[in-house]
This record gives C-alpha cells, structure tokens and sequence, in this order.
C-alpha cells in the first residue's frame, strides 16, 4: 500500500515536472532528465527506466508529442513538445499539488503545535 | 563508442522485450545512454568508465516492465474499442437509421391489440381518460416493423465484434447494445423515481404500468430480434477443422 502511494505521488510530479518543463520549450529526453535534476536541486531525479515510460504514456494520453529533429550538436533526437491537451492538464495538475502540499502544511502545522 | 542501439536491443531482448519494442523507441533510449556518455566524457572520465557508468544506472529489468505495461494499456484499450466499444455505436446508429428510414417511408407502427385494449378500456372507464393519453404512446412504443428490422443491425455489429476477435460475451453485449443502452437508463430512471409513485394510484396502475410496459417496449421486446440477428455470430469457429484442411 505504502508503495503504491509512493508509486503514485512519483508519478503524479513526475508528470507535473515535464509538463512544466515542456511549457517552456520543446525539449528531448535527456534534457529534460537534465533540466529536472539541476533546476530542484537533485530532489527529483529520472532515470532511463523512470523518463521514458512515463514520456510515453503521456503521448498516447495526449499530453505531448514526440517529433525528431536534430539537436545543437546535429544529432537527431525525439524533441518533447506540449500538446493543447498537455496545456489544458497543466492548471488542474498544479492545483492538486498545491491543495496537497497545503494539506501536508497543515497537517505537519497541527503535530508541531 | 559503443554501439548503444545493439546495447539498447540486447539488454531489452534479454528482459524478453524485444518484440514489444519499435525501432524508434530503441533509437531514442540509444540517443539517451549516448547523451549520458558524452557527458561523463565531458566531465572527465575514460571511454570504459563513462559507458560503465552510463550502462550500470540503467535498470533494464525496470525499464522493460514498465515499457511492456504502457504497451499493453495501449493494446487493451484499441482492443476494447474495436471489439466492443464501436461495434455497439454501430449498432445503436444503424438502428436509429432504420427506424427513421421506416418513418419516412410512412411505415407506421401498427398495434391493433392495443387499440382493442384502449377502446375496451375507454368503454368501461370513461372517466379515465386522463391515463389513456399516454397508454396511446405505448402504440408508438410496440414499432412492428422496426423490431423487423434489428436483427440486421445486430447481426453488423457481433460481425464487426467478431472480425475484432472479440469473445463470444462480447459479441453478445455488442450485438444488444440497444437494449442494454435503454437498460441503463431504465436503472438510472428507476433510481430516481420515488417510491411513493410506484404505488397504485386509484382506478388505474398507470404510473408502474406505464413504465413497466415501456421497460418491456425498449428493453425485452428489441432484445429478441437483436438476439436472433446477434446469434449466428456467437458460435467460436471450429478450429480443428480449419488445422485439418
């Protein structure tokens, strides 16, 4: 049980993250792996086995598209970009997370007093 | 460098996801272990070292999973859909289409017992009238020629389920998907009405009656001609005939 939750909070800000990230700019994997790692500070961290399933799923949900193209250095690589849809889910997402993140406030708030 | 595709393939084939893989999804996951060597190239360390270290952060056996439950969320739901999920709205619209064709051709539905039941009725219970208007409806209700018409529909739809490889259950919900839509709404109805309007009103059942009648007109009455359409594509096919010829 305990797993699961951890499971599910993993993923929901996992999907939370790259959305983010991917209503800056297109971005591919690697960088976006890259991008979440330094920008909160090594809190949140993904790997292969974690990032690209997770890609994935949001593309046949709809929320992003992968498209190749070639990056700075020439290679090609499967650019990220956020579809209407992704953009639509983005405001509901943060909206969970902060009513969540106040929930934990509050509670941490009550067993300090 | 290493040739991060043949990795990408051989460790994937080795959690027995090769197969599942597209040659894309092995191209992207290759581009990503060579970005994390460039890197640790970029940070100092050796050829071997850096493919060591890029290669041991990797949890194959994870990955494989997790790809594999994507893949398969994906397959169950097309699956569903095409063996189930189209073919009802297939049959609900051809339906709707054959009862709108029949009403423009002016074939009108034809209930002379009820009639017979009504004008009895009237004669005996004149100051009734109130109940007959919408008894009169149930005429509507008991369409003849569209019931004619249902096992066509059905019979398109556990086709079109069976050419899906649906299981028998499948074909059979696909092929009664009319009945089962107004089932549904019968159960929504039922649950909003109150339990005082179930009683019998003095003189005449009308409310239960009425809705009992009408349950029957949409639910158990389409159902027999959706059966009979639904049935000849309900029996498996006879697989050792087909491995002997």
């Amino acid at each position: 049980m305990t797993q699961r939750i951890r499971s599910k909070i993993a993923r929901g800000s996992g999907e939370l993250a790259i959305l983010s990230l991917l209503a800056e700019q297109p971005l591919y994997g690697f960088e976006i792996a890259k991008q979440i790692g330094e920008r909160t500070g090594g809190a949140l961290t993904f790997t292969l086995a974690s990032l690209y399933p997770l890609l994935y799923d949001m593309e046949k949900r709809g929320w992003v598209e992968g498209r190749w193209q070639a990056n700075s250095a020439g290679r090609d690589r499967r650019y990220y970009r956020l579809t209407p849809g992704g953009r639509r889910q983005l405001a509901p997402l943060r909206a969970e997370w902060r009513s969540f993140f106040q929930a934990l406030d509050s509670l941490a708030g009550v067993s300090h007093a | 460098m290493p040739d991060w595709k043949k990795i990408v393939r051989e460790q994937m084939s080795s959690e027995g996801s090769s197969c599942d893989l597209k040659e894309e999804i092995i191209a992207e996951l290759a581009a990503h272990l060579e970005d994390g060597y460039q890197n640790e190239i970029a940070r100092g360390l050796g050829e071997s070292e850096a493919s060591q270290h890029v290669l041991s952060a990797v949890r194959w056996n994870r990955l494989a999973r997790e790809i594999r439950r994507v893949n398969r969320k994906e397959e169950s739901m097309n699956n569903r859909t095409r063996a189930l999920w189209f073919p009802a709205v297939v049959n609900l619209f051809v339906a709707t289409i054959l009862l709108t064709l029949l009403e423009k051709l002016g074939v009108h539905p034809r209930m002379i017992h009820a009639h017979m039941v009504l004008n009895h009725y009237a004669k005996s219970h004149p100051g009734d009238i109130k109940y007959l208007v919408p008894v009169d409806r149930l005429v509507d209700m008991f369409n003849l020629p569209w019931l004619c018409t249902l096992p066509l529909s059905a019979a398109l739809a556990s086709l079109l389920a069976k050419r899906a490889k649906a299981p028998a259950a499948l074909r059979l919900l696909a092929g009664l998907a009319p009945s089962l839509v107004w089932l549904v709404v019968f159960v929504a109805m039922s649950l909003e009405f109150e339990l005082d309007r179930w009683q019998f009103p003095t003189g005449f059942p009308l409310e239960f009656s009425y809705f009992a009648l009408s349950a029957l007109a949409r639910i158990v009455l389409p159902a027999v001609p959706l059966l009979l359409g639904t049935l000849p594509f309900l029996r498996e096919p006879d697989l050792s005939r087909t491995q002997t010829n």
